[in-house]
């Protein structure tokens, strides 16, 4: 049962809300900042793309926060 | 190194490069009419060819010229890190298909001199040429002026480490080179299986050769982005998002191309016989080309 509901598990986040908290700032400034492209931090927002462990830290950091802050596990069937 | 950072004098030289280019564009834009004039006299009356053709030469002269001020004018653009978009990328292309134009408008000419039996392709070819040359001019324009304005505002943008439409401009110049080829391919199919012409080597190596001009803008953006990267001492070309969408679109385009491969040899299947000989190779790269691209793109730009 455990098994079933982590599989349709997957990855939200709260960049769009940090981004906004951190003086409205644009994601071609945050994707400036990481090192990334804007489209890859659009992706990231939307749920569409996942990113390595190395980027959420690097994305964690920047925002001054805990991994877990930023991205956590959504039910696949709920909202993202 | 932003546009105020650099040195005065590359500053002013970039100005006054921009100026000169600037300056034999608006000539070479006006003699555009002169062009248009000449061809529709010499199409009226072919005696009068000589006196207008030193014109028309000239009009090339300038051109040619202003072909090399675009290109030294990019290169200290870039070199100087002033930010301008996918329209220097575009200059690029239509430059490359304006230095094309040159010999093939010339090669029309001197057939219409000839006097020929049937000039209708010439004079097609030579409007084309006219198309090609105003979208150049437009485009250049354009970018000239993006360039000055960088260039004296001192914009303030800043220099991502990872080219984002670099990435997606090689894509476009895939699609758009790709579908040419395959429309060329398919053209060359038609015709010489209704002409029942027999291939010979040369047949197959013109053929080729046609093909590596239509596929150089393509290998073109992808040395200079090459060549950007090594200026720039850049290890990373590419963000991890990217890096996947390249491994998916290489995985598609692997697994599609094996099938499109099996069709053709199906359809063929000694029908075409010679033809195949001759467009196989081609014709795998294009198809290959053209659904890597497109699969890039849309993985990209899925989000």
């Amino acid at each position: 049962m455990l098994l079933h509901t982590l599989h349709r598990m997957n990855l939200g986040n709260n960049i769009r809300r940090c981004r906004f908290d951190k003086n409205e700032m644009s994601q071609e400034d945050l994707a400036d900042a990481i090192g990334v492209t804007r489209q890859t931090i659009h992706s990231i927002e939307k749920g569409k793309f996942i990113p390595s462990t190395l980027l959420a830290f690097k994305i964690a950091r920047y925002f001054e926060k805990n991994v877990e802050e930023i991205f956590f596990l959504v039910n696949d069937e709920t909202e993202r | 190194m932003k546009p105020e950072d650099l040195p005065s004098k590359q500053n002013t030289e970039t100005q006054i490069i921009s100026l000169i280019t600037l300056i034999l564009l608006l000539i070479s834009f006006l003699w555009l009419f002169y062009k248009i004039y000449a061809y529709r006299e010499i199409s009226e009356s072919i005696s009068s060819f000589d006196s207008l053709y030193t014109g028309i030469a000239i009009g090339n002269f300038l051109k040619f010229i202003l072909l090399i001020f675009f290109g030294i004018l990019l290169y200290k653009a870039l070199k100087n890190n002033v930010i301008i978009n996918a329209l220097a990328y575009l200059v690029f292309i239509t430059g490359f298909f304006t230095i094309i134009c040159m010999f093939s408008d010339w090669a029309a000419l001197h057939d219409i001199f000839q006097e020929e039996p049937d000039t209708s392709n010439e004079w097609s070819f030579l409007k084309m040429g006219l198309i090609i040359n105003f979208i150049f001019y437009v485009i250049g324009f354009i970018t000239i002026i993006k360039i000055r304005r960088e260039v004296r505002t001192s914009l303030t943008k800043r220099k991502s480490l990872i080219d984002e439409t670099i990435f997606e401009v090689i894509q476009y110049i895939g699609i758009v080179c790709s579908s040419i080829g395959l429309g060329f391919i398919l053209f060359v199919c038609l015709v010489l299986s209704h002409n029942h012409h027999v291939i010979s080597k040369s047949d197959i190596v013109i053929l080729n050769l046609f093909c590596l001009v239509i596929f150089l803008p393509y290998i073109s953006i992808i040395l200079y982005w090459i060549i950007k990267l090594i200026r720039e001492k850049n290890p990373e070309p590419c963000d991890e998002k990217q890096i996947h969408d390249l491994s998916m679109a290489g995985l598609i385009t692997w697994l599609v191309s094996i099938p499109i491969v099996m069709i053709y040899f199906l359809i063929d299947n000694g029908r075409i016989g010679e033809i195949s000989k001759m467009v196989y190779l081609p014709l795998y790269l294009f198809a290959t080309l053209f659904i890597f691209s497109v699969s890039v793109l849309r993985n990209y730009k899925k989000a």
